[in-house]
């Protein structure tokens, strides 16, 4: 209990001394241990294990090929998926691909012929090109206005920078795309042709090259995934993440085949065809509070205590320095880990990050619920 | 271009303009770093409680990207729990940090327009960082020490690669980076690629084995060390003997 | 000094054996350590231990760039500008800069307060250095309210009849040595006594150095300035033994005749 003296209303405590106030928000029903109310509750009145329910909607631009809108409590992201046509004359150091069913090497990626095992391989192939030729290229801007912090004209602040970086190695990491569905041929596969073609208006490019023969791809499809957080409240990343994963899930290319009268690629107007989007990989981020404010770490003994808050808002993440996101993907029935970045402090160790693989588990089943 | 597993190498205090500097090169990378501080802070940097640490990671062509702002913030947010900020308040510690040569790559397509860092670099970040904090005398809690760790499933088998080249970190399945302090306590922890949580303990295994040897007892038989090389590289070794050289020069006089 | 005593980095434990236990004298912590409570005194930079018994001190002897002021040092400090009732000084480039009082000199009162410009050095000793404060300067003894050599340096005053003089960057580990009370036996510094003495043909100047890596070098000849100088900056380099010294002192001194 407080000084019985000086009474502060919440919203003014948290203000004025905000870590003292999550403190004591933690720390206070677990004392009274009253049966009635909930265990320890953080300031937002979330148990440290429990997330905000992920709503993620598809389709909401219209001029996009895909995209999504996704809100974890109070923070809302947009993200538009264009694709545009990339001729391979436009590419410097173009290394050609051949058709050869599965087991095509795309550019960088040669040799290495032992590599089998399912998805993995397959992620891998391509990976060279995808990252060679640029294919993938995420944009994260943080609104004015959507959080207090961000200010307007200012150049992308280092969290939107960091934010990109995160996003774009992940993308290429897990091979959520694959670059068989962005690679262009010259001849038509199977099932495909036959449509009314024309120019699509600005995504048809000059080709100018001899005819040949061969099957060989003639362009590539780039996609822009550029997201916009609307209304910013912590855990960016998570959010970020899953609007890229629904905005791709979401996103039909229109069918671009090549025009070997015109010398140019042509889309068809009509036809179009879903990405195929590989897995469904979920973010899980937390944030350690410390019981010592600016607590000093690194003497070997952790000193207070501490708690993994889950999916932590703006008011937790100014108040954390350590934070650990991992990246789970469970489509196949087994929990396979795409990524784990931790950092900031030394709390959480080797038997914290295992435990946190279950709790990363637990938050795949309930976006993959969201998701569908 | 296979990488030599030579040993690291560093060189303290090579600028003799800053408060402390080093040179370090290990697994094909080279790095110089300087350090200053603690320093008057900028007003919007300015903390009243504690030193603000400032990272600035330079490739060694053209001007950093996002990908270096992304190895900035992982490299402050770690640097910050070593150094004892609390005893500068409002002020800077400054470390900048210049890429000079990275391992060079035959196979992979490198792109012209920028040379993007992986987190293969990281290791080498945190070391010259930490070199040359140490060669500034800045208070710290601790040291760290650093290493990269790559799977790579070769004709059906598993195996664990230290300080992968650029090549093997294209071909892995998972690329790990992990920092311990000298306590022991995992200060840094990233990783990518697709992986279990089994995979993650034995890359844990081996890279607590590199950057945290404790005495002979090695612990952990059931890693996959690439034999001899593994048990060359003691990074807290390295450490202690780049300083005891270095505490010795400096005190000749006694 | 005995030559046992270990290299450690920071955070690294201390070997029991190694802290004096005095009887009476509370243990005295210097430089490079700290205290965490209860009972952990922990390294905070790389350095050799050294061990005191029978003062129960103990502290991290390495050297560095970066003065951090600390109460008592005595330091050479130039003038920044001067407000209505103190100096603004730099002990070093890029910091917050110190105080000096108008009247923390020798006899000044509000009427005879000294007049300095800006650029001006000054010898003074920290008076007051605080983590959250900038530190206060002074030049004169708050006891005895004499100067004690302290004040401005390179104008003729009641101590110091050299004119002119200049400036010279030392390392702090350098600077520590020069000011050693025997700094030729403990200190292993010899070259201000041999450019005096007959190595350097019996040169006449003066020296103020300051415990924040800087050093003031004053003589009624420029040539003379320049050679002390350059002596003391090449022996802090260099490393030098005093075997080396000698040999350096011998060839400036050829060089500059």
């Amino acid at each position: 209990m407080t000084a019985p003296t000086i009474k502060l209303p919440a919203p003014l405590f948290a203000r004025l001394s905000p870590h003292p106030f999550l403190l004591r928000n933690l720390t206070a029903t677990a004392a009274a241990a009253d049966p009635a109310r909930p265990p320890a509750a953080r300031t937002n009145g979330r148990g440290t294990n429990e997330t905000r329910p992920l709503h993620a909607k598809a389709s909401s631009l219209s001029h996009a090929h895909g995209s999504s809108l996704v809100r974890l409590g109070d923070t809302t992201v947009l993200c538009g998926v264009r694709a545009e046509l990339l001729p391979v004359e436009r590419i410097p150091l173009f290394r050609p691909v051949d058709r050869v069913g599965d087991g095509e090497r795309g550019g960088g990626d040669g040799g290495d012929g032992g590599d089998g095992a399912g998805e993995g391989g397959r992620a891998l192939l391509g990976r060279g090109e995808l990252r060679d030729y640029d294919l993938l290229v995420p944009n994260i801007e943080l609104a004015t206005g959507s959080a207090p912090q961000f200010l307007p004209g200012v150049p992308p602040t280092a969290l939107a920078q960091t934010l990109s970086t995160r996003v774009y190695s992940l993308l290429h990491s897990t091979g959520l795309v694959g670059v068989e569905d962005l690679r262009v041929w010259s001849k038509p596969g199977s099932g495909e042709g036959g449509d009314t073609e024309m120019e699509g208006a600005g995504e048809a490019q000059e080709v100018q090259e001899g005819v040949e023969e061969e099957d060989r791809v003639v362009a590539y499809w780039v996609l822009y995934i550029d997201l916009l957080f609307v209304s910013f409240d912590g855990n960016p990343f998570d959010a970020a993440w899953a609007a890229v994963v629904a905005a791709l899930r979401n996103t039909s290319l229109p069918v671009a085949r090549w025009d070997p009268e015109r010398e140019m690629v042509v889309c068809s107007r009509t036809e179009k065809r879903q990405l195929n989007v590989r897995g469904l990989p979920v973010a899980c981020t937390a944030a350690v509070f410390e019981e010592k404010e600016l607590g000093e770490v690194g003497t070997g003994v952790v000193e207070g205590r501490h708690w993994l808050l889950l999916d932590p808002d703006r008011l937790e993440e100014t108040l954390c320095r350590e934070a650990i996101t991992m990246v789970v993907d469970c489509s196949d029935g087994e929990t396979r880990i795409k990524s784990i970045e931790k950092q900031g402090g030394t709390t959480i160790g080797r038997e914290l990050i295992r435990g946190f693989a279950v709790i990363a588990e637990k938050r795949w089943k309930e976006v993959q619920g969201a998701m569908k | 271009m296979t990488v030599t597993t030579t040993a690291p190498q560093a060189a303290l205090g090579v600028l003799p303009r800053s408060d402390g500097s080093a040179k370090y090169s290990h697994a094909g990378y080279t790095l110089t770093a300087s350090v200053n501080g603690p320093i008057e802070a900028q007003r919007r940097d300015e903390h009243a409680y504690e030193a603000h640490v400032e990272v600035i990671v330079r490739p060694a062509a053209g001007v950093g990207g996002t990908r270096e702002r992304h190895l900035e913030s992982l490299l402050q947010s770690s640097l910050a729990q070593l150094i004892l900020v609390k005893n500068f308040p409002r002020s800077l510690i400054q470390i900048v940090l210049q890429v000079e040569d990275s391992p060079e790559n035959d196979y992979v397509n490198t792109k012209l327009v920028q040379a993007s860092l992986n987190l293969a670099i990281m290791p080498a970040l945190v070391q010259t960082a930490i070199l040359a904090l140490l060669s500034a005398g800045v208070p710290m809690r601790a040291t760290a020490t650093a290493t990269a760790v790559a799977v790579v499933h070769q004709d059906g088998a598993k195996k664990t690669v230290v300080d992968p080249s650029p090549r093997e970190v294209e071909t892995a399945r998972s690329v790990h980076v992990l920092a311990f302090t000298s306590h022991n306590g995992l200060l840094l922890a990233e990783s990518e690629g697709d992986f279990t949580v089994g995979e993650w303990d034995d890359v844990y295994e081996t890279a607590k084995g590199i950057c945290c040897r404790a005495g002979p007892a090695k612990e952990g038989t059931a890693m996959v060390l690439d034999d001899e090389e593994a048990s060359a590289t003691d990074m807290r070794q390295f450490l202690r003997s780049t300083m005891e050289s270095k505490v010795a020069a400096d005190l000749h006089w006694k | 000094m005995a030559t046992g005593h270990p290299v450690v980095l920071p955070g690294e434990t201390i070997d029991p054996s190694l802290i004096p236990s005095h009887p009476k004298n509370p243990l005295r912590l210097g430089p490079g350590l700290r205290h965490i409570p209860p009972t952990d005194i922990v390294p905070t930079v790389a350095g050799q231990l050294i061990t005191n018994p029978i003062k129960n001190s103990m502290w991290i002897e390495y050297n560095s760039n970066r003065y951090i002021p600390s109460p008592n040092d005595l330091i050479l400090a130039q003038i920044l500008r001067s407000t209505t009732d103190f100096y603004l000084c730099t002990l070093s480039p890029h910091t917050a800069p110190a105080t000096l009082p108008h009247l923390a000199f020798e006899g000044a009162t509000k009427k005879t307060r000294p007049i300095l410009q800006p650029g001006q050095l000054v010898y003074a000793r920290v008076a007051l250095a605080n983590k959250h404060m900038d530190a206060e300067l002074e030049c004169v003894s708050s006891t005895t309210g004499k100067a004690d050599g302290l004040g401005p340096l390179g104008t003729p005053t009641a101590t110091s009849t050299a004119g002119g003089g200049c400036a010279f960057d030392i390392s702090l580990g350098f600077a520590r040595r020069l000011l050693m009370a025997r700094s030729r036996e403990e200190g292993g510094v010899g070259v201000l006594e041999m450019l005096a003495g007959e190595e350097g043909g019996g040169l006449a100047f003066e020296t103020a150095v300051g415990r924040n890596g800087r050093v003031w070098v004053g003589s009624d000849s420029a040539r003379t300035v320049v050679l002390v100088g350059r002596a003391l900056q090449e022996t802090d380099r260099g490393g030098l033994g005093l075997e080396g010294q000698r040999r350096l002192v011998k060839k400036l001194v050829r060089e500059m005749r």
